[in-house]
């Protein structure tokens, strides 16, 4: 798989991480909504979909990252960029 | 009657750092094998994976769980698992030393009360105060219910869970940490009630102010360092091994008489002014 850019991280599997990890149905977790305002994230859950994340695509998040994991489309951005950078 | 740990378990909440951590290594040392639940991103997991070793050298069995201590799935998981582990016996410590909270004020103001304008702290939402209450005290009353439940709190079983001064005092910064530490101090005198029948004895121990990581991160933490390397009769701060000796010290009696108590292991710092 590696060296292969169309292998990056897909945002459905994604989707269904977040949703699992916030007890939601897949369709409530849109691209663009707001995990705080829309889903109702705390900062422990935010750690909780944070902590599967790296599980899942061995990657290294930052505290102050979590912070940052606004939406689906910008944690899918935030995860790609470090599995490639990772490779 | 005093009865040697060696060979029995410790379940330890909140391992990977501070007071857990060090009771984690102080309990292993008198032969108790420890199975430690922590929270932490990869890096403090690959720290506690390390911990979990050096602990395991110390001729016992560590078991280290990177899991969020106030998910009702990591208490279904974890239950069984130690059921498995203890033999269907379990464990004869258990500590609560959980530091994961909202950091603030109840309402917007300036962290130690100070004129420093650039770092005024937000008002607490209802959320953050729920999620640190949830997580920093009722947790502790679901664990014990599950591990009743499943019959694993043996008669001579000590239940300890870390507080702080702050939990009957005003510390800036702190309010929601506070809320958590009260009703942790009323569930150990509630659950001692509770389990006294069943020979459990459960009590709250109040540290002194000690230089952990959860302290670093409470809002003008060096003026209360100062203050109270200052003020303590001691001479000192507290450290995390005065602490890690007093729970090994109190797990050694099978008596279940001394239970319900908020200890001081201070150095007499909360009474003096």
């Amino acid at each position: 798989m590696s060296g292969n850019p169309t292998a990056g991280v897909n945002r459905e599997d994604l989707r269904a991480l977040i949703a699992e990890e916030l007890e939601l149905p897949t369709e409530e977790v849109t691209d663009e909504a707001n995990l705080k305002t829309d889903l109702a994230v705390d900062s422990l859950t935010a750690m909780e979909v944070a902590v599967q994340l790296e599980k899942k695509y061995r990657i290294k998040i930052d505290e102050e990252e979590i912070k940052s994991l606004t939406t689906l489309a910008t944690i899918h951005r935030l995860v790609s960029a470090k599995v490639e950078t990772a490779r | 009657m005093f009865v040697p740990l060696e060979g029995s378990w410790a379940l330890i909440f909140g391992v990977s750092s501070g007071m857990g951590k060090e009771t984690a290594r102080a309990l292993a040392e008198a032969g108790c094998h420890i199975i430690g639940v922590h929270f932490d991103l990869a890096e403090g997991q690959q720290q506690a994976e390390q911990y979990a070793k050096t602990v395991g050298e110390l001729g016992v069995e560590a078991h280290f769980f990177n899991r969020n201590v106030a998910a009702p799935k990591t208490r279904a998981e974890l239950v069984p698992v130690i059921h498995d582990l203890t033999s269907g016996v379990g464990p004869r410590v258990v500590l609560h030393s959980v530091a994961y909270g909202t950091l603030t004020s109840l309402l917007p103001s300036a962290p130690g009360g100070g004129q420093d304008q650039d770092a005024v702290l937000p008002e607490v939402t209802p959320k953050q105060l729920a999620m640190t209450v949830d997580v920093m005290g009722h947790s502790l009353v679901y664990w014990i219910q599950d591990l009743v439940q499943a019959s694993l709190l043996p008669r001579g079983a000590k239940v300890f869970a870390m507080t702080s001064a702050g939990g009957a005092r005003v510390l800036s910064g702190y309010a929601p940490v506070a809320a958590a530490k009260a009703t942790l101090e009323s569930h150990v005198r509630n659950l001692a009630v509770e389990l006294a029948p069943r020979g459990v004895a459960v009590n709250a121990i109040r540290a002194g102010t000690t230089i952990t990581p959860a302290l670093e991160k409470i809002p003008g933490n060096q003026k209360l360092i100062d203050h109270c390397r200052d003020i303590n009769p001691g001479g000192r701060l507290t450290r995390t091994e005065d602490v890690a000796e007093a729970i090994v010290a109190l797990s050694v009696s099978d008596s279940s008489w001394l239970t319900g108590n908020v200890i001081g292991v201070d150095g007499g710092e909360a009474l003096v002014v």
